[in-house]
């Protein structure tokens, strides 16, 4: 068996059981559990495509995540949950997305990475005040956060469930495409040696500016299922710390590799849900964050391609497809 | 026969030394010139700033008559000038096909360009899903002088490619460098003499700096005083 019918065999059997989970565990828990998976996993694979694929590190990525949440819960609010609203919130959220992409990019893609990731960072901070001031209030609910009504067609469960999947499933295929294509070649070759990729007469800047765009319009939709999933957003979906968890399941599930965000999300939000359950009876697990940094660090240590990335490459070994 | 490329007085500071002191270059169209000198004289040097990674402190570079000063090099190389540095400017992680697409994979004349790469470098074709970082050293070479092929460029610029090669794959890289000069323009950086005389119609000798003597290679090839005065060579003309 090569690595590749491995690969394609271990996510047509992901697929399956993520089909069956409504039918074999049950709507509610399990089911909302997965949904948030759907929407970080995205979130990660976005992540990925600009730190594992472009060799870009952004701290402040949730700055799009969010903004596609505070759009499309804004436009949901204030049409009453109706269709109509949910489709303009989504036109414009991703509308958004590539102009605020375009923006950073043509302030900070030229500059070192290190300005790079600081000026993302600021950009989110500047989300997060401006989502949660008073100024805004009428519009966002300030730091109180907003309840989103739902279309009536998206009220059920189930149907909530087979919409994030189905979405994540197209977006998944679309950034294959992407990462395949000649394009996401030459940014792999950006993220290798940008003097190279110069040399062969390509602008590191344009092909930079396109998987900024690409990756931002990924967060946005994420951000997009992540408030129908969980019918609220606040200033929470801006945080830093959402930045830097998407950072952790990429990493743990594997930089450069695209599928380990799905596997770092699932394994990220699974443990923060078990963490915080069992703190109930156990108070230590209420430290959970703890435990995640050694996890980081035992990942970039042992395992810097992360768990998919290692898998992968002894699966080739094994078959002899790598020296 | 027209001048593609044409050096004057080129000076460049590098770290604070003066690198290039006055070098001057003449590359006319569907022939091979050799850039020659000693180790260190400042060849790779002249080639970097031709193609806009360091940039000249005086002196001016030329293209079909037109100064390249200020442009970016992915803005030269657009302009139709290819370059392989002495490591290939390869992708390791990448595969020998996706280091190939990497010039762009449209059109017939691709296609065509793709084969004729091939053809030239059987080797490629049984690599292909390879990663480049696992290629043998005069794989790597073959396989970025494929991917100048691919690219097509009026001009190609090529360091040092028989570095590290074993005598017979030298002999092979002569081969495929006189298959070249047929239908390309190469400016050439080469310390082995015995390739560059196989290959170069035309000479340029860069020593401390600038530019001490140039002209048909056959000139150079006869005179073996200059080969002992500029290249260091200690034997007669004719012999490596």
């Amino acid at each position: 068996m090569t690595p590749r019918t491995w690969k394609i065999g271990s996510l047509f059997l992901l697929l399956l059981l993520a089909v069956l989970v409504p039918v074999l565990f049950g709507i509610g828990g399990p089911t909302n559990l997965l949904e948030q998976v759907f929407a970080f996993a995205l979130f990660a694979m976005s992540y990925d495509l600009l730190i594992g694929y472009t060799g870009v590190v952004s701290f402040g990525h949730a700055v799009f995540f969010g903004t596609g949440a505070y759009v499309a819960g804004i436009f949901l609010v204030h049409s009453g949950g109706s269709t109509a609203g949910l489709l303009m919130g989504i036109v414009v959220a991703l509308g958004v997305s590539v102009l605020l992409s375009l923006l950073i990019a043509s302030i900070s893609l030229r500059i070192r990475t290190v300005y790079f990731a600081m000026i993302t960072l600021a950009v989110g901070q500047t989300f997060y005040v401006l989502a949660g001031s008073q100024m805004l209030q009428p519009l966002t609910n300030a730091d109180d956060g907003m309840t989103v009504p739902l279309p009536v067609w998206l009220m059920h469960d189930r149907t909530v469930y087979y919409v994030t999947l189905l979405v994540l499933v197209c977006c998944v295929w679309l950034l294959r495409l992407f990462v395949r294509s000649p394009v996401g070649q030459v940014l792999q070759g950006i993220r290798e040696n940008e003097g190279r990729v110069l040399a062969l007469g390509h602008s590191v800047y344009r092909f930079k500016a396109v998987a900024f765009v690409i990756s931002g319009l990924m967060a946005t939709i994420a951000g997009i299922l992540y408030v129908i999933a969980q019918t609220f957003v606040s200033t929470g979906v801006y945080d830093v710390s959402i930045s830097l968890d998407v950072l952790l399941m990429t990493i743990i599930g594997g930089v450069g590799t695209l599928y380990g965000g799905l596997l770092g999300a699932l394994l990220i939000i699974g443990a923060q849900t078990e963490f915080t359950n069992l703190a109930g009876t156990f108070p230590i697990f209420g430290r959970y964050t703890i435990l995640f940094g050694v996890l980081y660090i035992v990942i970039v240590r042992f395992m810097p391609r992360g768990i998919v990335g290692t898998v992968a490459q002894a699966l080739k070994r094994w078959s002899g497809q790598e020296e | 026969m027209e001048t593609l490329l044409e050096v004057t007085n080129l000076h460049v500071n590098l770290a604070g030394y003066h690198i290039l002191q006055g070098v001057n270059l003449t590359v006319p169209e569907h022939a091979v010139t050799v850039l020659l000198g000693r180790n260190g004289a400042g060849k790779t040097t002249t080639m970097r700033a031709i193609m806009g990674y360091l940039r000249a402190a005086a002196g001016e570079i030329s293209w079909r008559g037109q100064p390249l000063a200020g442009l970016r090099p992915y803005q030269i190389a657009r302009r139709g000038i290819g370059y392989m540095p002495e490591e290939g400017h390869l992708f390791g992680n990448l595969t020998v096909q996706e280091n190939l697409a990497m010039v762009g994979t449209k059109g017939t004349q691709h296609a065509a360009r793709l084969e004729r790469a091939l053809t030239l470098f059987p080797d490629l074709r049984t690599a292909w899903a390879r990663r480049a970082g696992t290629l043998s050293g005069g794989q790597k070479q073959m396989l970025g002088l494929a991917r100048l092929l691919v690219a097509d460029p009026a001009l190609m610029l090529i360091d040092e490619p028989s570095k590290g090669l074993s005598p017979g794959m030298v002999e092979a890289l002569a081969a495929t460098l006189c298959v070249l000069r047929e239908t390309s323009t190469i400016l050439l950086v080469e310390q082995n003499f015995h390739l560059a005389r196989q290959v170069g119609d035309y000479f340029s000798v860069i020593d401390e700096g600038h530019t001490c003597l140039s002209g048909a290679m056959a000139q150079l090839v006869e005179r073996a005083d200059w080969q002992r005065q500029y290249l260091g060579l200690a034997v007669t003309s004719g012999e490596v």
